[in-house]
């Protein structure tokens, strides 16, 4: 048992160095040790798919005078399902430890026919010895090469494609997210906007309140407060320069703003009552100021309103 | 202080009727033009003069020469040319044969409404000897100084086109124009009303409706308008701030402005405010008075730089700015 446990590795040691003899091999003629002339042949595959090619290489060589050999023929290898689809020649001389080296390589594209078994026969190599004047032969051994199932090729058109239409949906997708981010910021803004418009007037009223004292001794300044306080809120809630202008460019202003007439009359009432009170120089009554400020915060309360009903 | 406003109102509402007739005579012959003949009013309640510009035809002229006729007073159209002499104009001495003595010789200033029409027409000599009659409101002829009438109004006009062969105001005279009003076109349906009116018809006849006496006794009525102090410090402050204009938040136009407006401009302008006010039949002046009659009392008074030019902005712009940039009390 043992002694067949033993054969059995034999044998499969002896078979797996004679699958690697098929990708190389090499013949060497002996003329001396230092002066041989070897060939060896290799493939650069041991098992090629149908639609792919691989290389097959003969290199010859040998360690003396470049001239001591000349290589009168290389036949082409014989091909036994496979096609030459291009080839190569090479010729190196160079110095190795001292040692003149001359190695020649022929090259070979091989593209196997069909699924299989595919063979590369052995080449004969005919050479010169120049110093004797004597014409020998090398000859290479047969290499197989299994053909096996085409694999797929990458597309690298489809390729190129898809990755730009990715990346452009991906740019899409990420403009698209931000349009709609902005967009909901300028609404969430604008909403914003909109709901400090209630404490504008209510600011106002509070203002009012706080600043329009009715009970004022002084009721000239009292009229001075109401007026710049209506002015101000009409300069912010409107964007006009009420401050600065007359009592019909502000109605005219506000006009423009499509104000309804009864606010603008309102407003023009109260400028104009308050104009008389600055600057006539006389007194005016405690119930004109009282009148003029029950306008005023009307004014507030009606745009408070009218704000409120048109956001709902 | 508490002032009667209530009775200055009223007696402006008795005493301001003339206007009325003076409008009403002066549309007869006038159409649109509103804005000018209001100016021309205000000239002649605040005694100030004023120099109407505006390109040919638009009736500065025919204006003035309207409202000289609904007053009872004497009037004198002088053409300016560059011929003139300032003897043409305030008079000379003559030498009188049979006595053997210098006989005055009043020129045609001696007179209650003057329009020096295109008064750039005549050179330097000529304009001084008319505005120095304007300030001083008197003519020395010789040795002798004559009192001018009162009331003593100019009205110049001038174009601002045409400039060749003209002699431009210098800024110290034009300076003594209390307004200087600059005279647009008509609008479409003004001008189709004077295309009707003027197509081969003779010009309607006007006729006197108030004395000078009226004239006078309104202009002691203005100067009794009530102007708050509120106001007065509006009007400085339109001043300053052609003068200074920094100080009052308007750095752009800092480099714009060479000279601003001199006191004379605070003095017409409180005086033309109060006018305003009187024509619109109030006792007392309110800010709407400033800036209506602002432009008009400024334009003319504020010298801007050669940047300001360079920008293409005129002084107009820059009284814009101020007007609209100060905060009303």
């Amino acid at each position: 048992m043992r002694r067949a446990i033993f054969e059995l590795c034999f044998l499969f040691v002896l078979l797996q160095s004679r699958s690697f003899a098929q990708t190389t091999d090499s013949t060497t003629v002996p003329d001396s040790l230092t002066e041989a002339i070897t060939a060896s042949v290799q493939a650069n595959r041991q098992e090629v798919p149908q639609n792919y090619t691989f290389k097959f290489i003969l290199k010859i060589s040998w360690q003396s005078d470049p001239t001591r050999y000349e290589i009168e023929k290389v036949d082409n290898p014989v091909l036994t399902n496979f096609e030459i689809v291009g080839n190569a020649s090479s010729n190196w001389v160079g110095e190795v430890g001292g040692v003149k080296k001359v190695i020649r390589t022929y090259e070979y594209v091989l593209k196997p026919q069909s699924l299989g078994m595919g063979y590369i026969g052995g080449l004969i190599i005919d050479y010169k010895d120049t110093r004797f004047d004597e014409t020998h032969s090398l000859v290479t051994n047969r290499l197989e090469v299994k053909v096996v199932d085409p694999v797929k090729e990458t597309n690298w058109t489809l390729f190129l494609l898809t990755g730009s239409g990715l990346f452009f949906l991906i740019l899409l997708t990420g403009a698209t997210a931000i349009f709609i981010r902005r967009k909901n910021a300028r609404e969430a803004e604008q909403r914003q906007q909109m709901l400090q418009i209630i404490p504008l007037e209510e600011t106002y009223l509070n203002h009012l309140k706080q600043k329009v004292d009715l009970k004022n001794p002084n009721i000239g300044e009292s009229f001075s407060v109401l007026s710049k306080l209506l002015k101000r809120y009409l300069s912010e809630r409107y964007q006009i320069s009420a401050l600065e202008s007359a009592i019909q460019e502000i109605a005219g202003e506000l006009n423009k703003s499509a104000v309804s007439e009864k606010i603008v009359a309102q407003v023009e009432e109260v400028l104009n009552t308050c104009d008389v009170a600055k600057f006539s120089g006389g007194q005016v009554e405690t119930g004109t100021l009282e009148r003029c400020y029950t306008l005023v915060e009307d004014i507030l309360n009606r745009n408070k309103r009218e704000f409120i009903e048109s956001t709902n | 202080m508490a002032v009667d406003i209530q009775a200055i109102n009223e007696k402006i509402k008795r005493e301001s009727e003339f206007v009325e007739k003076i409008t009403s005579e002066v549309s007869k012959v006038i159409v649109g033009q509103k804005y000018m003949i209001e100016r021309l009013l205000i000239g002649l309640l605040s005694n100030g003069h004023v120099l109407l510009e505006g390109v040919p035809g638009l009736a500065k002229t025919m204006a003035v020469k309207t409202l000289s006729s609904t007053i009872k007073t004497k009037f004198q159209r002088i053409q300016f040319t560059p011929d003139l002499l300032p003897a043409d104009l305030i008079g000379t001495l003559i030498y009188d044969q049979r006595n053997g003595e210098f006989r005055t010789k009043k020129g045609p200033i001696f007179s209650n409404l003057i329009l020096a029409d295109e008064i750039n027409r005549s050179p330097a000599k000529v304009q001084s000897a008319l505005l120095e009659a304007m300030m001083e409101r008197q003519v020395t002829i010789g040795e002798n100084t004559f009192p001018l009438d009162d009331p003593f109004l100019v009205l110049a006009t001038q174009n601002p086109i045409e400039q060749e062969g003209t002699y431009p105001l210098p800024e110290a005279q034009i300076d003594r124009f209390m307004l200087k009003l600059s005279v647009g076109y008509p609008n479409k349906e003004e001008e189709m009303e004077i295309m009707r009116r003027m197509a081969g018809k003779p010009v309607p006849a006007v006729k006197p409706v108030v004395d000078p006496a009226a004239i006078i006794s309104a202009r002691k009525l203005v100067s009794e308008v009530y102007i708050d102090e509120k106001i007065e410090r509006y009007i400085l402050d339109i001043v300053f701030a052609t003068r200074n204009p920094k100080e009052y938040g308007l750095e752009e136009l800092q480099d714009l402005i060479s000279y601003g407006a001199s006191p004379r401009a605070s003095i017409y302008l409180h005086q033309a405010s109060k006018a305003h006010a009187f024509l619109r039949r109030r006792g007392y002046v309110i800010p709407e008075d400033v800036r209506s009659i602002g432009m008009d009392v400024l334009r003319h008074r504020i010298i801007v730089t050669y940047e300001a030019e360079a920008e293409e902005k005129t002084a107009e712009d820059v009284v814009r700015t101020v007007l609209n940039k100060i905060e009303v009390p």
